[in-house]
């Protein structure tokens, strides 16, 4: 187990590394943040300085060498507009971003289970219908749109929620709603079709045979079961969550993650950006070794080799 | 079980209304703070280290410069922090400085501020991103406590215009504690003092009670304002007309009557410095192209119907100017008239050029500082295609990309450029970088032309200049150098109670805000 877990995370390092310097090319590739942080009017020569004092005139690969050696120290290096060191930055956004998809995560669950479960039970009834349609609708759904939607009615029609910002459990609402409404269609539909699969087993009719009560039939031989895939599932949407994240940040001015790397990337603020990214990269490894661990523990018959 | 789900809901709306109290509280709260949204994050709270807009909007709250833009004395230099400037001899101004005056820790303004202001911006080791707008000081000499001499290299007219620019940060206090520290716990003259800064959600700053008196600033007449960072455009519209925000800068035209129709906000526009136009390359400096025929360029000038993009896309919040001068401009001259819409006379101005079928040409554009940049462009191409000129669209997403080809001369057929002068009042701001042959970002190659500008720069006689920038008009206008499409507006929405306007320098200035009633 132990191997396999430092396995996964000399993996995860390659990874990272691989992100990082394609990230780097094409930041440096797409444009030029000297301009940016000058302003349209300033004089080339103003430009030449800034960009001296900055260490930007220097070629690619040593700013990339400059950068590496930094990073061995967790240094990602100053922010280019903020002035801050940008790990410093990133780990200030760090909590916003988790405490969002959490509770994106949380919603998509409370949501999707027990109606899959439901719509698994009574198939082609009215409730299973209208799970399908909801499904659907949530899938075809851009989070932007629904966000937007949801501000529209809740804030500017009825005034019952904060439009936008951090701060209380109202401000929390809106935006884990939506994040969840991404997610909670693609695990509904799962869960529903993993209860059917698991529902017409062997075992099952097994142990309805015995008598065993329903009740019990249903969640601890038939919903536990289908716990495995869901898991699986879950893990690895965590990744889409965070991206989804991005967009529903910038709706509701959500201070997370993602609103910083994508101001990072418009700036071409290559070390905040770097540092936000790799960030993100580095929770999507390691979500996704822990979902793997998870599932080990809930399926005896899963072994690390 | 029916029992058991009314229960549920029972207490679902109990615990709802217990969440929801705090928000009226908030609410009525409100009146001795106001919020303002800004569309991203303040970088630096050191005056020095930003060109950006919104931070120097934060600036003016916690800061003074040394000389003031009052828009009761129609944005032009004024007393500040110096309460007179006058020119000893060409290359001396000197700077009477106000008494009394104390920095937010008690620390007091003299002319020791002043000198370490200027050289610490002027220091390579600072990196300030505004060294630019300094380089024309050689010196700053501290005459006695309340009195400086600056000492410039060459004779610099625009001194004054500057000066505007010059925050005045506390040398102690900046010595103590270092340029990183001072970036985030800011301490400055002005109206305002910092509280507290969340660097992606707000700043809150609080009434400087000891504010000096004679400010053109004013006291402060609300307690707390609050810079709330909301990125997304619709976002600060529903923040808006939910109450939650009191001002939102940046409305788009096409959102207007939405603001205007709700019961809670409403617009202030005013008209800024930018004037947006489309450049052609007259010079033949990327390539030769129609575009060298003074015939071909008045063609162009016929065609486009400005009146009608004013009024339908900008929603008539906009000016047209004759020139590309803005009348807030020094030495705008407003006899000159813009070409009529006339197509007809267009393709008969193509067709003596020798272009009866019209011809392609590149059409770049960017995003960033032009209102309803798409819209625009795609309505500009429309006319074009009217009288038989096919505009290729190239956009640049990004200004940096945008500003190096056209630095480096790569802009081939038509730029719609834009230009807010630096916030220099001045025609010599806007002429001379984008038409004075030998700048970077001109596509114009006019001996006369850069004879006329070189005099507005450099003559101090202002009726010289007057005359100077007027003939310089002229003769773009007739030779149709570019094709000035409007003078931006700023477009505000704001919360109906509170007594706001906007400003032409692009500044808010919300310390002069009050609530009504």
């Amino acid at each position: 187990m132990s191997t396999y877990i430092l396995k996964r995370l000399a993996e995860a390092v390659g990874v990272c590394f691989g992100i990082s310097v394609i990230t780097f090319l094409l930041l440096h590739v797409a444009g030029d943040p000297v301009q940016l942080l000058l302003s349209i009017e300033a004089k080339a020569e103003d430009a030449a300085v800034l960009r001296k004092s900055l260490g930007l005139d220097q070629p690619l690969y040593v700013q990339y060498w400059i950068f590496l050696q930094g990073l061995l120290r967790l240094d990602f290096g100053q922010s280019l507009f903020i002035r801050e060191p940008a790990i410093t930055l990133v780990l200030e956004r760090f909590p916003a971003t988790i405490e969002l998809t959490l509770a994106g995560m949380l919603f998509a669950v409370i949501i999707s289970i027990p109606l899959g479960v439901l719509a698994a039970i009574r198939r082609y009834s009215l409730l299973d219908n209208i799970c399908t349609v909801l499904a659907v609708s949530g899938q075809a759904m851009p989070i932007f749109w629904l966000g937007l939607m949801l501000i529209i009615f809740f804030a500017v029609q009825l005034r019952i929620l904060p439009a936008s910002g951090r701060g209380t459990f109202l401000h929390l609402l809106m935006p884990a709603f939506t994040l969840g409404a991404a997610l909670a269609p693609i695990t509904m539909r799962m869960t529903r079709s993993k209860m059917l699969d698991i529902l017409s087993q062997d075992f099952i009719r097994t142990a309805r045979a015995k008598g065993v009560r329903e009740q019990l039939v249903l969640f601890r031989h038939g919903f536990l079961n289908a716990c495995i895939p869901i898991v699986t599932i879950l893990g690895l949407q965590f990744g889409r969550l965070l991206g989804g994240a991005i967009v529903t940040e910038t709706v509701f001015a959500w201070p997370g993650l993602g609103s910083l790397a994508v101001s990072a990337i418009r700036n071409f603020d290559y070390p905040l950006a770097q540092a936000a990214i790799l960030m993100m990269a580095l929770i999507v490894v390691l979500v996704n070794l822990g979902v793997d661990i998870a599932v080990g523990y809930l399926d005896p018959r899963i072994r690390f080799d | 079980m029916k029992r058991r789900s009314l229960c549920a809901a029972l207490l679902a709306m109990v615990v709802a209304c217990g969440l929801l109290l705090p928000l009226g509280t908030v609410a009525q709260a409100a009146k001795d703070r106001v919020v303002v949204a800004f569309g991203s994050n303040i970088p630096t709270l050191d005056p020095h280290m930003h060109s950006s807009r919104l931070a120097h909007i934060a600036d003016y709250h916690l800061y003074d410069t040394l000389l003031y833009r009052s828009p009761k004395d129609s944005y032009k230099p004024g007393p500040g922090l110096a309460t007179s400037i006058r020119s000893l001899n060409p290359t001396t101004w000197e700077l009477k400085l106000r008494q009394g005056v104390k920095f937010h820790n008690g620390e007091p303004f003299t002319a020791e501020a002043v000198k370490f202001t200027i050289d610490r911006v002027l220091d390579p080791a600072t990196k300030s991103v505004t060294r630019g707008n300094f380089t024309w000081i050689k010196e700053v000499k501290v005459v006695d406590d309340y009195t400086v001499q600056i000492i410039t290299a060459k004779p610099f007219p625009a001194a004054p215009e500057f000066l505007t620019l010059a925050y005045i940060v506390p040398p102690k206090y900046v010595k103590a504690v270092g340029n990183d520290e001072f970036s985030r716990k800011p301490i400055g003259t002005g109206p305002y003092k910092y509280v507290e800064w969340k660097k992606a959600e707000h700043l809150i700053v609080e009434a400087n009670q000891d504010y000096w008196k004679d400010s053109p600033k004013g006291m402060p007449k609300i307690k707390t304002i609050v810079f709330r960072t909301i990125p997304e455009t619709t976002t600060q519209i529903a923040e808006l007309l939910s109450g939650g925000v009191d001002i939102i800068r940046n409305v788009p035209p096409d959102q207007i009557d939405v603001v205007k129709s709700s019961s809670n906000a409403g617009i202030s526009a005013t008209k800024i410095l930018r004037v947006n136009s489309l450049v052609l390359d007259s010079a033949g400096r990327a390539s030769k192209t129609p575009l060298t025929n003074q015939k071909v360029r008045e063609a162009i000038a016929h065609a486009i119907n400005t009146d009608e993009l004013v009024s339908k896309i900008l929603g008539g919040y906009a000016e047209r100017t004759a020139t590309g001068v803005n009348p807030l401009h020094f030495g705008f001259d407003g006899s000159v008239k813009p070409y009529p819409y006339d197509p007809e006379r267009a393709k008969k101005l193509l067709a003596e050029a020798g272009y009866a079928s019209g011809f392609d040409i590149t059409f770049n554009t960017y995003s960033g500082t032009i209102t309803s940049v798409d819209q625009m462009a795609d309505a500009i191409t429309g006319y074009l295609a009217k009288v038989g000129i096919k505009a290729k669209r190239r956009h640049i997403e990004d200004v940096g990309t945008w500003t190096k080809s056209g630095q480096e001369g790569k802009m081939e057929g038509i730029q719609y450029y834009s230009w807010g002068s630096n916030s220099i009042f001045d025609a010599d701001a806007i002429l001379y970088a984008l038409m004075y042959s030998k700048e970077p970002l001109s596509y114009t190659n006019d001996a006369a032309l850069d004879q006329l500008l070189d005099e507005g720069r450099t003559q101090l006689d202002t009726k010289k200049r007057l005359e100077a920038y007027a003939k310089a008009q002229k003769l773009i206008h007739e030779k149709a150098y570019w094709i000035p499409i409007n003078i931006q507006y700023t477009i505000e929405g704001v919360n109906k109670n509170l007594n706001y306007e906007a400003s032409s320098d692009e500044m808010m200035r919300i310390y002069r805000a009050s609530w009504k009633n």
